[in-house]
């Protein structure tokens, strides 16, 4: 196949840009699966808290979940970063590795969403009040959310 | 047929769930065979009875047993079936969204103010396969195809039993359901997540639409609370009414006659005695601002000479209760029974007291009067159960019974000696 990149012109950046959408599609899935692991300890935490009659924090709870559900969701069908306008161009590449290099920095984010459903499972195991735990976690979730946003500012070019 | 296949899978209906490639008879995917799997989907290719992988969105080339064109030769010594079994099942990952469920018959509920309740509710409910793995081999087998109508009603099983857990666990009373609609929903929504994830799907929205009891207990409640509305009024109700009565009698004083009059002698009796504690309530704010020791009306500086001239409060309530009660008795029949809870008045007729709510017992049939200090009793009484005097008497003469208070015996005329 390395031949081709010699003999037919524009292939091998095509080929390069290929292979950086799928592995970038490769990791947006594994953040997702991630993302998709935090939200069953979500949906556990919520299970205790019904069972505890705790009947009060599970609005916040809730709220959190469904964020976090939205946000997985975007990224694993968040979109590969395919303009027409650049095609084939050195723009179109620059473009796919920037974003590629963009949803990299995601990790820290998936991080911080772990640290604090570890948090929320600390309250809750010493029967703290947790409803301030679970606002903390949507706010870190919508800052996730805002950067997907940024993410397809990057591939329209307005970033 | 072509030399290499194409397998994609498009769902028409949009309820489709699993589809099997090929849909029935020999799994006989060849050599080389392209995949082409959507972002919704997901594709778990068998091959020899293993599933070997689960192949995301895009295009894959398979590798089986299976080549082109030799296939045919390779399948003559198993009577035409070829022993290197390749098939795929497409998973769709859509969600599944309003799908409907609720109670068949009414769960029976333990209410801490309704007693015992049967609640019917329903609602909606969206899923998605969360682990096509798990689901495909748990729940689907071997089918064709699998579609959502097979697998709804097993979830809407699963979420009316969860919501009477819930029910149960956390609602003292339906009166307080209001309050907690949405959190019941999301505790009930956790619950069945769990269940729901043993089969690889995933419950992602719960909604209850309604929780409601049978109609006639619907029809309690409202009667309950039409009497609600007048539980904090009653008070004034009952002295808006009584100030009425007064003014009409006040404007009538020859239709009173003798009431008015009474009337006007409870009022004044009334009013005497309540003026103190009135001055006392209006004075009460003034003293508040005044040094200790001080009475209304004293500068600063002047001491207390003598005790206050002013009526004790058992005083003022019973003399205003006297002048109220005197002042109502001539104008106007009494508002009712008294509660036998509360002792309020309730109003002829009414079935639950309007102050407590507690059910009044049926008044009882009146009877005759008694002959001797005239209370009434209920029919077929022996003795008075005001005074004790025997209602039937005999003849001092003939000795024949003598009944409902007769000065002179039926029989032969003698006059009667009271009871």
């Amino acid at each position: 196949m390395a031949v081709l990149d010699y003999l037919i012109p524009g292939y091998k950046g095509y080929r390069q840009r290929d292979d950086s959408r799928q592995s970038d599609k490769l990791f947006r899935d594994y953040l997702a699966k991630e993302l998709g692991a935090e939200a069953t300890r979500l949906e556990q935490a919520k299970v205790e808290l019904a069972g505890s009659g705790n009947l009060a924090a599970l609005n916040p709870a809730d709220q959190a979940t469904k964020l976090l559900t939205k946000v997985r969701d975007r990224l694993r069908f968040a979109n590969y970063g395919f303009q027409s306008g650049m095609f084939g161009s050195k723009g179109e590449t620059e473009m796919v590795l920037k974003v590629e290099e963009y949803d990299k920095g995601l990790v820290d984010d998936k991080d911080s969403v772990r640290t604090q459903v570890q948090e929320i499972e600390n309250v809750l195991m010493e029967e703290g009040n947790v409803a301030p735990e679970f606002k903390k976690l949507t706010r870190i979730l919508r800052e996730f959310d805002e950067k997907l946003n940024q993410r397809e500012a990057i591939i329209r070019g307005n970033a | 047929m072509a030399l290499i296949d194409v397998i994609e899978f498009h769902d028409e209906s949009g309820e489709q769930i699993v589809q099997r490639f090929p849909e029935s008879g020999e799994a006989d995917v060849r050599m080389g065979t392209q995949l082409v799997v959507r972002e919704s989907q997901v594709c778990i290719f068998y091959r020899g009875g293993q599933a070997l992988d689960t192949f995301g969105p895009g295009r894959h080339t398979l590798a089986t047993a299976n080549l082109p064109l030799l296939g045919a030769l390779v399948k003559l010594p198993f009577g035409g079936e070829t022993p290197f079994k390749a098939e795929c099942f497409f998973v769709n990952l859509k969600t599944f969204l309003n799908k409907k469920w609720g109670t068949k018959e009414p769960i029976t509920f333990r209410d801490q103010v309704l007693k015992v309740v049967r609640l019917r509710s329903f609602g909606m409910m969206s899923y998605k396969i969360n682990d096509p793995q798990l689901f495909l081999n748990k729940v689907v087998g071997t089918a064709g195809q699998y579609n959502t109508s097979q697998i709804t009603d097993f979830m809407r099983n699963m979420v009316v039993g969860r919501l009477t857990d819930v029910l149960g666990e956390n609602l003292k009373t339906l009166l307080d359901l209001a309050s907690l609609y949405d959190e019941i929903g999301i505790a009930t929504k956790a619950r069945v997540a769990e269940d729901f994830a043993k089969y690889g799907l995933e419950l992602e929205d719960l909604v209850i639409n309604a929780i409601t009891p049978p109609p006639e207990v619907q029809a309690k409640i409202d009667e309950r609370s039409g009497l609600g509305l007048f539980e904090d009024a009653m008070p004034a109700l009952q002295q808006q009414q009584m100030a009425y009565a007064m003014r009409d009698v006040a404007q009538n004083p020859g239709a009173g006659g003798v009431a008015s009059q009474g009337m006007g002698m409870g009022m004044g009796l009334g009013m005497g005695f309540m003026m103190p504690g009135m001055m006392a309530g209006a004075m009460q704010p003034m003293q508040q601002g005044m040094q200790p020791g001080m009475q209304p009306g004293m500068q600063p500086g002047m001491q207390q000479q003598a005790p206050p001239q002013q009526a004790p409060p058992q005083q003022v309530a019973a003399g205003a209760a006297a002048g109220a009660a005197m002042a109502q008795q001539p104008a106007q029949a009494p508002a009712g029974t008294p509660c036998s809870n509360c002792q309020q008045p309730v109003p002829d007729g009414f079935k639950f007291c309007p102050a407590c709510g507690t059910p009044q017992a049926a008044p009882q049939p009146q009877g005759a009067a008694c002959i001797k200090c005239q209370a009434a009793m209920p029919p077929g009484t022996k003795f008075c159960p005001a005074c004790g005097a025997p209602q039937e008497v005999t003849c001092g003469k003939c000795g024949q019974p003598v009944t409902g208070g007769a000065k002179f015996c039926a029989n032969c005329g003698t006059p009667v000696q009271p009871a």
